[in-house]
C-alpha cells in the first residue's frame, strides 16, 4: 500500500444483524442438513447483503463524493469508514485521526450550553484536554457569538444549531473527515 | 507526498485514557443536563428512599421485624440507601444506548464508557442519599467504630457488580427493549430477596445457602454491619458477594464487547 493512502477498503461485505453463533441460528442449521447453503453459498440464509464486495482507496489531499439512490447503501458504507459497525467480512485500514461530521449535534442534550457541547463532543471523539482548549477558543472565532456559547441549544435556531456542528467539523484537527448530509441539518434530537 | 500535507497530531490518547476522558465527560453531561428543567433537581434523590423509608417503617411495624436490638428505621436505612444505588445504576444502564442512539450509530467510541457513567452518575445519588442515613445515625445516637473502614472496599464492590450487570442489561437493553420493561419488576423481587427490610439471620437455616448466592446479600448485610452494627464483615456472606460478582464479570465482560460492535446495527 502507497505511503498517502489514508483509506483502504478490501473486499468488504456488510449484512446487517448479529451474527450469532452457529448453534444459535436454528434454520441454519435445519437447510445444511437439508443439504444446501454452506457458509459462503449464495443460498446462505439470512438478511440481505447490503454492501457486496466494497473496494476503496483514497489518497491524502483526495476529495471523494459517494453517489447512489436511496437505500443504496451510501451510509452503511460510511458507518463501516467511521468504525461504527464492523465489516462482515473484508478489510478496512485508516491511517490517522478520523472525523465523521455526520449530523454531529444529533443527540445531545437540549438543556447543555453551546461550550458544555463542544466539550462534550471533544470527549466523545477523543481529543486530549489541551486540544480542547484550542478548539473552544476556535470556535468561538468561527462562530463569533460570544455570549451565545453559554446559553443551552435549545435556544439556537436552526441554522446556528448548524453553524455550531460544522464549526466543529472544521476545526476538530483531523486527516479523514467523512460528511453525510451534515449540512441538510436539522435532525436534532 | 502532497506538500500540503495538513498538520499531523500525534494520536496521543491510549484506548484507557479516552474511555476514562468520556466516562467523565458524560457523568458531567448528565448530571448538567439532568436536573436543569426540574423544580426538586437532586432532591429527587432523597425523595425515592425516603418514600421506601416511610413504607418500611409501616411494614416493618405491621410484621414485627426483629431489628437486631438497633432501631428498625436506621436498620433498614442502612440497607436501603446502599439498594437504592444499586437499583438505579442498573435501570439507568439499561436504556443507555437506546437514549444516545444518535451517538453511538455515527462515532466510533469506547462503548463501555456508557453503563460505567451511568453507574458512576448514580454515585452521585447515592451521595445525596447518603444524608438521609448520616441524619437518621446521628438521631438515634448510632456509635461507629473502626468497621468502617471497610466501606471504600463495600462500595467498590458494589460498583463493580453494578457495572457488571450494567454491562448486561444495556447490551440486552439495546437489543430487547422488553428488558427496559422488566427491569423494574425484576429489581423490586430482588429486593425483595435480599435482606433490606429483614436481616439475614431471619432467613431460615436450610436456605440460607441458595439465599448467599444473590451477590447483594453479602454487599447488603455488610454495610449494615459496618454501618449500624459496629461489625465487621461476615467473612462467607462477603466471599459469596465476590465469587458472584466475579462470575458475572467473566460473563458480562465477553458479551458486552462481542454484543457492543453490532450495537450501531439494531439502534
Amino acid at each position: 500500500m502507497a505511503a498517502d493512502v489514508v483509506i483502504a477498503m478490501q473486499g468488504v461485505w456488510k449484512r446487517y444483524g448479529l451474527p450469532l453463533p452457529r448453534w444459535l441460528r436454528p434454520q441454519e442449521q435445519w437447510l445444511r442438513l437439508m443439504g444446501n447453503g454452506g457458509p459462503h453459498s449464495p443460498q446462505e440464509v439470512g438478511r440481505p447483503w447490503v454492501l457486496r464486495d466494497i473496494n476503496l482507496e483514497v489518497r491524502r489531499g483526495e476529495t471523494v463524493a459517494i453517489v447512489g439512490r436511496n437505500g443504496a447503501a451510501k451510509s452503511s458504507l460510511l458507518k463501516i469508514l467511521a468504525d461504527v459497525t464492523p465489516p462482515t467480512r473484508g478489510q478496512v485500514v485508516r491511517r490517522g485521526r478520523l472525523f465523521p461530521m455526520i449530523e454531529i449535534t444529533g443527540g445531545l442534550h437540549q438543556e447543555l450550553t453551546g461550550r458544555e457541547i463542544i466539550r462534550l463532543i471533544g470527549a466523545i471523539v477523543g481529543l486530549s484536554r489541551r486540544e480542547l482548549a484550542h478548539l473552544l477558543l476556535e470556535i468561538e472565532e468561527f462562530t463569533e457569538w460570544g455570549a451565545w456559547l453559554d446559553q443551552p441549544i435549545r435556544t439556537y435556531s436552526t441554522g446556528m444549531v448548524a453553524r455550531l456542528g460544522f464549526g466543529v467539523g472544521a476545526c476538530v484537527p483531523s486527516d479523514i473527515v467523512l460528511i453525510d448530509e451534515a449540512l441538510s441539518v436539522g435532525d436534532l434530537l | 507526498m502532497a506538500s500540503s500535507a495538513p498538520v499531523r497530531l500525534p494520536q496521543t490518547q491510549t484506548a484507557l485514557e479516552r474511555t476514562i476522558n468520556l466516562v467523565q465527560a458524560l457523568v458531567v453531561r448528565e448530571f448538567k443536563g439532568r436536573y436543569r428543567r426540574s423544580l426538586l433537581g437532586p432532591a429527587w434523590a432523597i425523595i425515592q428512599p425516603l418514600g421506601y423509608l416511610l413504607m418500611f417503617a409501616f411494614v416493618g411495624h405491621v410484621l414485627n421485624i426483629t431489628s437486631q436490638r438497633v432501631p428498625y428505621l436506621v436498620f433498614t436505612c442502612s440497607a436501603l440507601v446502599p439498594w437504592t444505588f444499586f437499583s438505579n445504576a442498573l435501570a439507568r444502564c439499561a436504556p443507555t444506548f437506546y437514549f444516545k442512539a444518535a451517538i453511538v450509530r455515527k462515532i466510533a467510541l469506547p462503548r463501555e464508557a456508557f453503563p460505567i457513567a451511568e453507574v458512576i452518575g448514580s454515585l452521585v445519588d447515592f451521595m445525596v442519599a447518603g444524608l438521609i442515613l448520616v441524619a437518621m445515625m446521628a438521631w438515634y445516637r448510632t456509635p461507629v467504630g473502626w468497621p468502617l473502614l471497610w466501606f471504600p472496599m463495600l462500595l467498590l464492590l458494589t460498583i463493580l457488580l453494578a457495572t457488571g450487570i450494567g454491562f448486561v442489561v444495556s447490551a440486552l437493553g439495546t437489543y430487547q427493549f422488553d428488558t427496559v420493561f422488566a427491569l423494574p419488576f425484576v429489581m423490586q423481587l430482588w429486593m425483595l430477596a435480599t435482606p433490606v427490610m429483614y436481616s439475614f439471620q431471619s432467613v431460615p437455616q436450610r436456605w440460607q445457602v441458595w439465599y448467599r448466592l444473590n451477590p447483594m446479600v453479602g454487599i447488603i448485610e455488610g454495610f449494615r454491619a459496618i454501618l449500624v452494627l459496629g461489625r465487621v464483615l461476615d467473612p462467607v456472606l462477603l466471599a459469596c458477594s465476590i465469587g458472584s460478582t466475579l462470575v458475572i464479570w467473566i460473563i458480562a465482560w465477553p458479551l458486552f464487547r462481542y454484543t457492543s460492535q453490532y450495537f450501531a446495527d439494531v439502534l
